[in-house]
């Protein structure tokens, strides 16, 4: 009834909505199958696991499967490091990307910008395993790259990356930007690739500079992604790249406090365990943390301007 | 184009700087992956990582040809199922998105957080393996490193959506259906090919998440001739690992692959997409620029 | 427009013609596991044939006359698949049909994986008969009820099995009393003993008063890698490298079935469950490599590396001259067969000791709740313990392929260089292994003394599994406290005075005390029994 209404009395073209739903058709399904299905898996949280009886028909045993988070204290820096470096991540990542997508924008040589595209988008085909041995070739202070060839004939002594905190903040930010920059700078480029030429002809005829045109034009014409991708990096605050986290700090527990993550605490509590219920446990918890966040910055942007808001 | 003010110069100018520098940054790791899987254990402790090693050796890609013919095939089996995993999966979600960007027909509100939730909340792999293999079984075929998780991703959902909503002037939708025009005919006649920057973004995305995924083939494939090339490595850099942290094992007797080996091994999974992706790259570059919306 | 128009179609196409080729692969893949039963059946009866012509030949071979069961037994590799793994199990059917009437079917994975696949595996409810758990805890899969209880079936079904333990091998997870959940795979060498592992013409150099088996103290020990750097100062001590655990290689301690994050009895003669971490031990270990590491004998990266250092023995840098280890005669053995014979000696920090098993150090066999004849399990698990060609089956591979015999009599081989076997030594009762070794009269006459020595010298705890369920939140923060500082505290690449104290304090924060009072507890009430 509130959509006739809504549409001004326009009624509904029903040969229009059952294609449309014809059209949905293998995504919900595909759906259903792939993530809603799945879904019943939460409740292993809250369940003492029998396999015996089976996942579905183990019993409840309330919030007991959460205990190992709270049990140290520890949570609190964990969950710091977690939020912030996502926070840093996110303002970084973004800035970079729309910065490099801008300028990849105004390059005419085909043949440059088919090198440096490919070039950028290198390290993010890789894994983070050999990410991972990458930065230990140069950071290693055995056989690493910086400390045998620029630090030791400088200085006469070496770093020891894997052991002092200071570095990591830093490094971790590094390599982040370094492999992603790729994959979101192309995110961008789509959007403002899709700008019509006309705003700028425009623009130009109006005597606009470059940067005129830039604050005037592209950017606003980016907020819509700006803001999907943050809505969505904001559900995604408590998670992170277990690889980069894990893998590239090699697990040096010596750095653990400015690099351990929810993540990676979970894993290495978990190592010996293999319990399935308490890591679940912890998924929920971030992914409940995430929605309470999604929910509130939705809210937040459909207040303020609300053909943005993603919902 | 007309004439070039001065700040315009300088934007191209400062773009290239920073892309060189960008490229350089990018490459020179890369190098550096090339030359350390061409050092031997001996020389990497003795000498150290280098750019330009003295002694070169060539025993970690021997060590990986001995099994060339499985190298050789979980390559096949890895672009079978990228090619097509991406075009299956841009059909979806193209599809799903476009219906997704009609705010007119009712429940599409409701759909569209019906897309967004599993972004947030998954069951875990215990029971997403159960449904796979119990309700749809998938194991030991190709279906098993297409179907799962990759099909359908909630965030490429959003940016084809996004892009058709914001994006693709209205008024060309508008005029369409004054014509008559179905919804299935709109959305190949005129959003598919207006939506072409969006959908090389996405394809390219797709494919790459398909041709890095080893998860899939690890749960569901027991048959090693359905091995990815993603999955072969992966499995080798794993228990490496794993064996360095176990020295009670009995190591000895095994060949462990070492530091070269790992380096060998992702060269050999990189170059091929370095290679072929400037091909790509070709209709990626044409796609985005006749599908700029004129007008 | 009409030439998109053309391409969509030939994309859709191609599409079609992608889902038809899946389609078809998997109709494939039915037909060729049907032909592959088949086959096995044709093979079964075939080898009862054989079967009957060799019954008659020798007429002692028990036949198995009932139903053939068909069991599924998980076989971990280190990273791809065993591609001998289809020979082999031919092999093996054709003995345990015969023997046991089983047939096995192999599922392979890789070590790194098992834990997961085995939680998925069973929550899937797919048959595993045998489960190898190895180096992680039995106890979650216990609590989980992801495992059988074995007593009855070892009573009914494991006549050998139940024969071992008498003889007062450690095949057990736990006292038989508290219920038997996993059987240990027995090892060429029972129990421990923490080395200093030398090449001996590097000790003789040093001319230092010990040889070959002495007993050291932690002093002399680092007077022996002190004496080996000053002649070769490239040398690195081998060992102190990664994140495995090897601080407690310098005194005798006993985890009671669990891991040490829930305390353990340090000494032979002791019934007091402490913190290792906190025990004088430890500390003069800790001492010790922080030495080391401030003069250069262990590398900087000790603590970050991934590579062991022992295969670089092989590749001749010679910073490998010293090694820590567990020197067990047979591990020892093939560190030699590495470095082309060069001999090893090994100069001992603790006794040969033998504490109560634990699957963290080892693995255990285990029959999962989703197997399909958990009788038909034992029945096969028994003659991995019992039949010389089984085990050797699975874990040296086949004769004339991946090994060659040198004296088939005395049961020595010597592995093939073309097509060697990657297995751990798992599969059963290892004590039946072919022997790789020249001299394997020495080596038989070395593993029976080590082993003699480890039986007879048991600590106040063997037979005792801690039940660490009500601890289970506890373990688990202390187990990530310490991944968090064992690796560079153990590897001497952090600061003593101010990092093992947090190390303490944080270990007290997260309950370590709690547990090992629990722990205490439960002990006492055991050794109350006794």
């Amino acid at each position: 009834m509130s959509i006739l209404t809504k549409k001004k009395g326009k009624h509904i073209r029903w040969g229009r909505v059952i294609m449309a739903y014809i059209m949905l058709l293998p995504g919900l399904l595909y759906l259903l199958i792939n993530n809603y299905l799945p879904m019943y898996g939460i409740t292993i949280a809250f369940r003492q696991l029998d396999f015996k009886k089976g996942i579905l028909k183990s019993p409840f045993c309330g919030l007991k499967n959460f205990k190992f988070l709270f049990v140290s204290g520890s949570l609190g820096p964990i969950m710091r490091n977690t939020i912030l470096y996502n926070l840093v991540f996110m303002v970084l990542g973004t800035i970079f990307a729309i910065a490099v997508a801008i300028l990849f924008n105004e390059l005419q040589n085909k043949v440059a910008k088919k090198f440096y595209q490919t070039s950028i988008l290198f390290p993010y085909l890789m894994s983070m395993v050999v990410v991972s041995s990458l930065v230990f070739n140069f950071l290693s202070a055995d056989s690493g790259f910086i400390n045998n060839s620029i630090i030791e004939p400088l200085t006469g002594n070496t770093i020891s990356f894997y052991q002092e905190k200071k570095w990591w903040p830093f490094i971790l930010t590094i390599v982040y930007l370094w492999k992603g920059i790729g994959f979101s700078m192309v995110l961008y480029l789509s959007t403002i690739l899709g700008i019509s030429k006309d705003y700028y002809e425009a623009a130009r005829v109006d005597g606009a500079t470059k940067w005129q045109q830039i604050t005037n034009i592209t950017l606003p014409l980016l907020k819509p992604m700006v803001i999907t991708m943050s809505i969505l990096n904001i559900s995604k605050i408590c998670t992170s790249d277990f690889g980069l986290f894990y893998q590239v700090p090699r697990n040096s527990g010596a750095i653990y406090s400015v690099t351990q993550t929810l993540d990676t605490y979970v894993y290495n509590a978990l190592m010996n365990q293999n319990n399935i219920s308490m890591s679940s446990a912890a998924s929920v918890m971030q992914a409940f943390i995430g929605f309470v966040l999604v929910i509130g910055s939705n809210m937040i942007i459909r207040r303020i301007s609300a053909e943005d808001a993603i919902f | 184009m007309g004439v070039k003010s001065t700040q315009d110069k300088i934007f191209i100018v400062a773009g290239h700087i920073v892309m060189i520098l960008l490229s350089v940054c990018a490459l020179a790791p890369f190098w550096l992956m090339v030359t350390s899987s061409l050092m031997d254990n001996a020389t990497i402790l003795t000498e150290g990582y280098s750019f330009f090693p003295k002694t070169i050796s060539t025993d970690a890609y021997a060590y990986i040809m001995k099994e060339w013919q499985q190298i050789a095939r979980a390559y096949g089996v890895t672009v079978l199922v990228t090619v097509a995993g991406t075009i299956l999966s841009l059909i979806m979600v193209s599809m799903t998105a476009y219906i997704l960007s009609q705010e007119d027909i009712p429940g599409v509100k409701i759909i569209f957080i019906l897309v967004l939730i599993p972004m947030l909340f998954n069951g875990g792999i215990v029971s997403s393996y159960i449904i796979y293999t119990n309700v749809v079984d998938v194991r030991d075929t190709l279906f098993a490193l297409l179907v799962p998780n990759l099909m359908l991703n909630g965030f490429n959902v959003i940016l084809v959506r996004n892009y058709m909503k914001h994006s693709v002037p209205m008024e060309l939708q508008e005029a369409a259906q004054i014509d008559g025009a179905g919804l299935l005919y709109t959305f190949l006649r005129i959003m598919m090919p207006l939506s072409k920057p969006i959908m090389a973004t996405v394809g390219l995305l797709t494919a790459i998440a398909y041709w890095n995924d080893w998860t899939n083939g690890l749960y569901f494939v027991n048959d090693s001739r359905l091995y990815s090339i993603q999955l072969l490595l992966n499995q080798i850099n794993n228990s490496a690992t794993f064996l360095a942290s176990h020295s009670e094992l009995n190591i000895a007797k095994a060949d462990i692959p070492t530091g070269a080996v790992r380096m060998a091994v992702a060269v050999i999974a990189i170059l091929p997409i370095a290679i072929a992706y400037p091909f790509f790259q070709k209709y990626f570059e044409s796609g985005i620029t006749m599908g700029a919306v004129k007008g | 427009m009409k030439k998109k128009v053309i391409s969509t179609i030939l994309s859709l196409c191609l599409v079609g013609s992608l889902l038809c080729g899946c389609g078809d692969k998997e109709v494939d893949n039915v037909q060729s596991s049907d032909n592959s039963q088949g086959n096995v059946t044709e093979e079964s009866s075939a080898g009862t044939n054989e079967e009957a012509d060799a019954a008659d030949s020798n007429g002692e071979v028990e036949e198995w006359e009932g139903e053939i069961s068909h069991i599924v037994l998980t076989w971990l590799t280190d990273a791809s698949d065993n591609v001998y793994m289809d020979q082999i199990v031919e092999q093996v059917n054709e003995i345990s049909r015969k023997k046991a009437g089983v047939e096995i079917e192999v599922r392979q994975v890789t070590v790194f994986d098992a834990p997961s696949a085995y939680t998925r595996w069973i929550g899937g409810q797919e048959q595993v008969d045998l489960m190898l758990v190895a180096y992680t805890g039995i106890s979650p899969y216990i609590q989980m009820s992801m495992i059988e209880p074995l007593d009855e079936l070892i009573a009914e079904y494991g006549p050998h099995i139940a024969a071992l333990h008498e003889e007062g091998k450690p095949i057990y997870d736990t006292d038989p009393a508290e219920g038997i959940y996993g059987l240990m795979a027995l090892p060429v060498n029972y129990g421990i003993g923490g080395a200093l592992q030398v090449y001996t013409d590097v000790l003789e150099e040093t001319e230092l008063p010990y040889k070959d088996g002495d007993r050291l103290t932690l002093e002399q020990v680092d007077e022996v890698v002190r004496a080996v750097y000053a002649l070769h100062p490239e040398t690195t001590v081998g060992g102190i490298v990664g994140s495995a655990p090897r601080g407690t290689w310098g005194a005798v301690v006993d985890t009671l079935g669990t891991s040490i994050a829930s305390g353990a009895l340090v000494g032979v003669n002791s019934t007091t469950v402490v913190n290792y971490f906190e025990s004088e031990e430890y500390q003069a270990y800790l001492k010790l490599v922080r030495g080391w590491y401030e003069d250069g004998i262990v590398i900087k990266d000790a603590a970050t590396i991934d590579v062991t250092l022992a295969p670089s023995i092989v590749d001749g840098t010679g910073r490998c001259l010293l090694n820590l280890n567990d020197a067990k005669p047979d591990l020892t053995e093939n560190y030699e067969l590495t470095v082309n014979g060069r001999d090893i000696s090994c100069l001992f920090m603790t006794e040969k000791y033998l504490p109560s098993p634990s699957s963290t150090e080892n693995g255990y066999w285990t029959i999962p709740v989703t197997s399909g004849d958990p009788a038909a399990a034992m029945r096969f698990l028994d003659l991995m313990y019992s039949d010389k060609d089984i085990v050797n089956l699975l874990t040296m591979g086949i004769k004339d392929l991946n090994y060659y015999f040198i004296d088939e009599e005395n049961g020595v081989i010597q592995y093939s260089t073309e097509n060697p076997m990657w297995a751990m030594s798992l599969y059963g009762n290892n004590e039946l292994l072919y022997l790789a070794s020249q001299n394997y009269q020495e080596l038989k006459a070395q593993n029976d003394a080590w082993n003699k020595e480890a039986l007879s010298n048991t600590t106040k705890g063997y037979g005792f599994c801690y039940d660490s369920s009500a601890m289970i939140s506890q373990i688990t923060a202390i187990d990530a406290v310490l991944n968090e500082y064992r690796g560079a505290l153990e590897c001497g690449s952090v600061d003593l005075d101010t990092v093992y104290p947090e190390f303490i304090k944080k270990l007290k924060a997260n309950g370590i005390d709690e547990v090992i009072a629990d722990k205490q507890a439960q002990f006492n009430a055991w050794l109350a029994e006794q």
